[in-house]
């Protein structure tokens, strides 16, 4: 019988190829961004509730290889006055008068499907896409399907389970797409890219913008967990930026042509909505939404520093800056003087009790009073905005959306500032309340 | 003695480690953070009290935001200057000198060809720390916030010393926006492009020495459509980011690793075909524009042909079918997506009618110079008479990797 020895000489070889590669990714972490491929997208505004609706398109950018993408909607909807109630909300402002928002659900809808190399495709968040092969389709056209709410739309579209395309009903919430393999065990080629159309049905008005991405790094696929922490993916921002009408402006744009689009101050005001989703989700069944506590700030072009009231959020935040769920009237108004303001939005420092999350607190780690539970990390947070210019002549609302700035990155110790991850928390050594600030989302591998 | 089997096992075992790693070269230009280079590929105006061929026969106008990401401090000026150049990329008769889109526009009497040109006007814009700024290209911007040194918190009073307390009225600033002035757009209808550098104000090019990217723009595309709605269309600016080894001279080089990160080797663009009918909405069909610009610019002589590049397009419907074409970019291109490659839109690689499907992904090669650029969306409606109803900008996605050649932009 022939007896193997071991060969020091191949076994430092295969040591060596291992460590240079464990370097190599671990040694070019970043932050989430909107302008290149990656291996996790997100859209944190996606709608299909009847009078607006949404497309996704998610492209596969590799040029030699195809890849099984899982998606997850998480539909934060509910409500107006009752469990039957046809209106739908997210919050109570999205109500009328002595309604509220109820039976908000935090549904989660997921499903799979295949990009092969170089392939776009599209879908409608409202009805989804049936599988097909593009025949029998119309060239240029998806058209509704005979027999479900489903269309089929010319192109190669590989769903792998007929759950749902579909949001699943009437929905305001947001999509996560990531590469996956068979199994759903995630994987990180990072060739992935994506755009959201929403579109303001019966108007022609529509906004873009690009899905949030986030890099794989070195993808741990025993672990259905995807640390954003710098070492398996992208971290999330530390805080995010955009500028901003105030509160009661008018269109710059609109004010300065003489016509009867704004002929008076106050006639053609510009309203934004903020969305913001947390970076950190649980797809696992019965779990608790992430919750985060939200701070605003702002400076305007005379410098003038002003800051909000702390906005607790859970799952899904998507409101008016006037809108009374984030509080934003006043300072953050044409009454305070300026034309422009300048946001900052990030997750307040401290924490939150995660028996109330509305709860903050200032000790990570604490004790909560009044039974509220431990005193837990505000997640990270993603975001994008959205403008609503009203003419004085036209009933239609021209919208603009837009992809917020990222500023700082998290994957940090909350006390020390030391650099962390979700496996070295060693380096967060400034105490109990030193604790690494990343983000995960815990997805399900045999759902 | 050597056993190929077993170096072939060992090799195999550290393979996944390596393959499927991001390799994460990150030279891109970014917008959705701070740089120090903030290019508006698209710019346009046109006032139809002032100019017969308006596009559409439309009022437009595009707002342009510029802001310092500095925080504010009481011992340093976190003031930064943008030294700004619009670029006119309007074409002109050789015999009337006027603005044209087609010769067609120049018979006037004598034989006239319309020739592009590439014009630049430029001027300074001083930001105060986080301070943001907004104008239109229309009008520009005379009147600024605040000038001269004024108390942080009431700008109103005036003070003597930067830095000093103005007790319950802050501290006193650094000046303001003094030596600011932006003008209006130099031509109307104008089509262009802007470009901010951060620069020190004594000299005129970039600070030496340690990376400074503290400017953020965006720009919101503007028209009043005929039915008096505003239709707006938002993207982000262009950054392009500093490294931490700037030489401080008029020659700002980008390359991965030198003065500035480059610009992107692949621009991924994905758009839906024109002609395509909208899902939601099936009495709109699709018609996108892209604007590509060059990353190289001399900036100094005007020469258009310092950052010229061709454009090489492959282009990817949902079945995987691939296709085409390649375009020569000078200075400012700007082109409905159907007319890159014909004269004919219904023929085009970039029409439904010839693709097939909805969705497509189109990859943008520079050969030469660099490119970034924007692209919009728009819905329209009709087939005799096309009428806008609706539209949207967005910025492009990028592939990583480094550029074989570095780009230059040269100012004066």
């Amino acid at each position: 019988m022939r007896v193997m020895k071991r060969n020091p000489w191949l076994t430092g070889l295969g040591t060596v190829l291992s460590l240079v590669g464990m370097w190599w990714g671990s040694a070019q972490g970043g932050v989430a961004s909107t302008n290149q491929t990656a291996s996790l997208v997100a859209f944190p505004k996606v709608i299909a509730d009847g009078t607006r609706d949404t497309l996704i398109q998610l492209v596969n950018a590799s040029s030699t290889d195809n890849y099984q993408v899982h998606c997850a909607y998480t539909n934060a909807s509910g409500r107006c006055g009752t469990l039957a109630g046809t209106q739908v909300c997210t919050t109570n402002e999205d109500c009328p008068t002595g309604q509220t928002c109820v039976d908000i659900r935090w549904q989660e809808n997921d499903w799979d499907l295949t990009l092969t190399h170089q392939q776009p495709t599209i879908w409608r968040a409202s009805t989804g896409r049936n599988p097909n092969t593009g025949q029998d389709t119309v060239p240029g056209q998806c058209t509704q399907s005979m027999n479900t709410v489903r269309q089929d739309c010319p192109g190669a579209f590989g769903l792998l389970n007929s759950n749902a395309s579909p949001a699943g009903g009437d929905v305001r919430g947001e999509l996560r797409c990531w590469e996956v393999e068979a199994s759903l065990q995630p994987i990180g080629f990072n060739a992935l890219e994506g755009v959201a159309i929403l579109e303001t049905i019966g108007t022609g008005q529509i906004s873009e913008y690009n899905g949030i991405g986030f890099r794989a790094i070195n993808v741990d696929n025993t672990d259905p967990v995807l640390h954003l922490d710098n070492a398996e993916y992208d971290v999330c921002p530390a805080s995010l930026q955009l500028t901003v009408y105030p509160v009661g402006a008018d269109d710059t744009i609109a004010r300065g042509f003489a016509g009867a689009s704004c002929p008076t101050a106050g006639s053609c005001p510009v309203d934004t909505e903020i969305t913001i989703i947390p970076c950190s989700t649980d797809y696992t069944p019965a779990s608790d939404p992430s919750s985060s506590i939200v701070q605003f700030s702002g400076t305007n072009e005379f410098e003038q520093q002003l800051q909000s009231q702390a906005v607790p959020m859970t799952c899904y935040l998507s409101a008016s800056l006037n809108s009374p769920s984030i509080g934003l009237a006043y300072p953050f108004s044409t009454a305070a003087n300026g034309s422009l303001f300048k946001l900052k939005v990030r997750p307040a420092s401290g924490g939150h009790c995660n028996g109330a999350p509305a709860v903050t607190c200032a000790t990570l780690g604490a004790t909560c009073p009044n039974g509220n539970g431990t005193c837990v990390p505000n997640a990270g947070i993603l975001a994008v905005a959205e403008e609503f210019h009203t003419s004085a002549n036209s009933s239609i609302v021209g919208t603009a959306a837009f992809n917020v700035d990222a500023i700082g990155a998290r994957g940090v110790c909350a006390v020390s500032g030391n650099a962390c991850t979700a496996a070295s928390s060693a380096a967060c050594n400034g105490g109990s309340a030193d604790v690494c600030l990343i983000d995960s989302i815990t997805t399900v591998i045999n759902p | 003695m050597y056993n190929t089997k077993r170096v072939g096992w060992a090799v195999v075992a550290a393979l996944p480690l390596i393959i499927g790693q991001s390799h994460a070269v990150r030279a891109l230009t970014r917008s959705d953070r701070p740089a120090a280079v903030v290019i508006y590929p698209q710019v346009e105006a046109c006032d139809v009290t002032k100019s017969s061929i308006c596009p559409g026969n439309l009022n437009r106008d595009t707002l342009i935001v510029l802001s310092n990401t500095k925080a504010n401090s009481v011992s340093v000026n976190n003031s930064v200057t943008a030294h700004c150049f619009y670029l006119n990329a309007n074409s002109h008769c050789t015999n009337s000198g006027n603005i044209c889109t087609s010769s067609s526009q120049c018979q006037n009497g004598t034989f006239g060809s319309c020739v592009p040109g590439w014009t630049e006007t430029d001027f300074n814009v001083t930001l105060t720390p986080d301070q943001p700024l907004s104008w239109s290209a229309l009008n520009g911007l005379r009147k600024f916030p605040i000038t001269g040194l004024t108390c942080s918190t009431d700008q109103s009073i005036k003070c003597l010393t930067p830095g000093a307390s103005c007790g319950l009225n802050g501290t006193c600033g650094f000046g303001g926006n003094s030596g600011s002035l932006v003008p209006p757009a130099p031509e109307i209808p104008f089509v262009g492009e802007l470009k901010c550098i951060e620069v020190d104000p004594a000299t005129q090019t970039p600070f030496g020495g340690d990376a400074r990217n503290d400017l953020k723009g965006e720009a919101t595309l503007e028209q009043i459509l005929d039915n008096g709605t505003l239709d707006v269309a938002k993207y982000d600016a262009v950054g392009v980011i500093a490294n931490d080894n700037n030489d401080g001279n008029s020659t700002l080089t980008l390359s991965m690793g030198d003065e500035y990160e480059d610009c992107a080797p692949v621009i991924v663009f994905d758009h839906l075909f024109d002609g395509a009918v909208d899902p939601i909405d099936s009495s709109n069909t699709a018609q996108s524009d892209l604007t590509l610009v060059p990353c190289s610019e001399d900036l100094q002589t005007g020469n258009t042909g310092s950052g010229a590049s061709t454009a090489q397009f492959l282009v990817f419907n949902e079945f995987e079918q691939r296709f085409s074409t390649s375009r020569r970019v000078d200075c400012h291109f700007n082109s409905a997506l159907s007319l890159i490659d014909t004269t004919q839109p219904t023929r085009s690689i970039f029409n439904a009618k010839v693709t097939g499907t909805v969705a497509g992904q189109t990859r943008i090669r520079s050969v030469g110079g660099g490119l970034t650029g924007v692209a919009r969306l728009s819905f329209v409606t009709g087939t005799s008479t096309v009428t806008t109803v609706g539209s949207a900008a967005y910025n492009l996605h990028q592939d990583v990797g480094e550029r074989d050649t570095p780009d230059t932009i040269q100012l004066p």
